[in-house]
């Protein structure tokens, strides 16, 4: 069980989070939407202490993780993996040392075995034939399949995607999918997913929030969401260009 | 004039806090290095890299020292005749000086330089931060086998380039003064010049150790995307460069006082 309660986080003047609060029940996939800017990928990452909270709590089974320590947040981390936005594979290593990494790092196994697991988790992804060709030299849906890889290799009981699909080809985002909705179902892995893609959300999501101007719009099943007739979320999941959204103002800092 | 004071006292200020966030960070990278357990891929990657990228402009810096203290030295030797002091005021200043501080200006301007990039690079693209996530603390991961690296590297890289330096020095020698290489070879041993080349190998280490603190430091601390990690490049070699002559003259008055 994740819970978020009355999040605020502001950058200089810009208060991109103001009070969001969501939970997400042990075994569950639950999506988050909303436009570019409106703090998803910020969200998300309160969750695994890359940014602390200017005010409000965050708790994991219960355990509130808040105010952890950097160190006290490792604990976190080895139960609850990240897939960044853009795929962050380590540039100095091959596709499947970046895969054994964390393996070497945080399991005791011999070395052909930490290769047959990164190997397995690779093939998870269809990306094993690519295991020795180096981040620079692959496109950025490629990268993100195994960026979802190494996440993976340390059985999280909790992971947050963050636009997993995004930059995939139809099929491959097909197979993510499937792949988030198998953690669920058989390893009860409780997810998070940030999402544009309208497809994995309405066949994946258990539940979906929509952040808009810093805070939860609605918070609801796929079904809630096709029946809204809150103006703005028809015009997110239409995919109208013209409507009553506001689009949060392109700044940065 | 008040407004230039305010702008100097503003600039101060800035300065201060980059010394302050430095020492901090050395203090870090001292407390990274126990528990003594050091990545040995990234380790063994970060001394082969090192190495790679600076031992030919090592060797080149050092023959053109080596030659240069030769032909400035020669001119008043040879008006005085004092041939037989070549080798010494070659050794001297090389081995002690001028050799450990061209070749650790030249080590930031290629290796520390590179370190910036690299890690800026790394924290631009939350490359750290994933590391962070993996539940991989980067001092540890990144900080430390760098740090190691170029404190040995730069230890072994003024042994070697003393050798260069006094073969540019024998090279030049022979041809414009006309000493042969046993004569200046017997005259570099007869100076026993031990003393200014162990200080030379505390110096090179020592400047190793403030590159490779500085040259993180700024890596680690980029902001801004790309044109950060340019600018941070910029600002680590300006501060290493810095550094070098600092430790230098420090290392200079204590040697003085302790002899
Ligand atoms: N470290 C940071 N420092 C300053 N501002 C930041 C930082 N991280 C995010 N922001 C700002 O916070 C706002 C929300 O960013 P965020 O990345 O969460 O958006 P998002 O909803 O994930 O959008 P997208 O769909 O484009 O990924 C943006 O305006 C961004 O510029
Ligand atoms: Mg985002």
């Amino acid at each position: 069980m994740i819970s978020f309660e009355n999040i605020h986080k502001s950058f200089g003047s810009r208060g991109v989070l103001q009070g969001v609060s969501l939970s997400v029940p042990t075994g569950a996939i639950r999506f988050i939407i909303g436009a570019s800017g409106a703090g998803k990928s910020v969200l998300v990452k309160h969750l695994i202490g890359l940014i602390r909270p200017d005010q409000g709590r965050i708790s994991l089974d219960g355990e509130d993780i808040t105010h952890l320590t950097e160190k006290g947040f490792y604990t976190v981390r080895m139960k609850c993996a990240m897939v960044f936005q853009h795929s962050t594979l380590f540039d100095s290593m091959s596709l499947i040392d970046n895969v054994k990494l964390p393996l070497r790092k945080h399991k005791n196994l011999t070395s052909s075995e930490a290769e047959n697991e990164a190997m397995y988790r690779l093939e998870q992804v269809q990306m094993a034939k690519d295991a020795r060709r180096y981040p620079a030299d692959i496109g950025d849906g490629l990268r993100k399949r195994v960026a979802i890889a190494r996440a993976l290799t340390l059985d999280p009981k909790y992971v947050v995607f963050d636009e997993p699909t995004t930059g995939l080809d139809p099929l491959a985002a097909v197979n993510v999918d499937q792949l988030i909705r198998e953690l669920s179902d058989e390893f009860n892995v409780t997810s998070i997913v940030v999402s544009h893609d309208l497809r994995s959300i309405f066949t994946v999501a258990d539940q979906i929030a929509m952040l808009y101007n810093g805070q939860v719009l609605l918070d609801g099943t796929p079904d809630d969401f096709r029946q809204s007739d809150d103006s703005v979320i028809r015009q997110f999941i239409e995919g109208r260009a013209t409507g009553p959204m506001e689009f949060p103002k392109a700044s940065r800092g | 004039m008040t407004q230039m004071l305010t702008v100097m006292g503003a600039r101060i200020i800035e300065i201060l806090q980059l010394i302050g966030g430095i020492a901090l960070f050395f203090l870090r990278t001292l407390r990274a290095l126990v528990p003594p357990k050091y990545d040995a891929r990234e380790t063994w990657r970060a001394f082969y890299k090192v190495g790679v990228q600076s031992y030919t402009i090592v060797i080149l810096t050092a023959m053109f020292t080596g030659a240069i203290m030769v032909i400035q030295a020669g001119g008043t030797i040879q008006a005085s005749r004092a041939t037989s002091f070549v080798g010494w005021a070659a050794g001297f200043t090389v081995l002690s000086e001028i050799g450990p501080v061209l070749i650790g200006l030249m080590f930031s301007g290629r290796v520390g330089a590179n370190n910036t990039a690299e890690l800026g690079t790394m924290v631009v693209t939350e490359q750290v931060d994933a590391l962070r996530t993996l539940a991989i603390d980067p001092m540890n991961y990144l900080a430390v086998p760098r740090f190691i690296a170029m404190i040995v590297m730069l230890f072994l890289l003024v042994a070697l380039g003393d050798l260069f330096a006094l073969l540019g020095g024998a090279i030049t020698s022979h041809v414009m003064l006309d000493i042969s290489y046993s004569v200046f070879v017997s005259q570099v041993i007869d100076a026993q010049l031990l003393d200014e080349y162990i200080l030379g190998l505390i110096k090179g280490s020592l400047f190793g150790m403030s590159i490779a603190i500085v040259s993180c430091y700024f890596g680690f601390t980029v902001r801004g995307g790309a044109p950060g990690v340019g600018r941070a490049v910029n600002n680590s070699v300006v501060a290493s460069a810095i550094g070098i002559l600092a430790i230098d003259l420090l290392v200079g008055i204590i040697h003085h006082a302790v002899r």
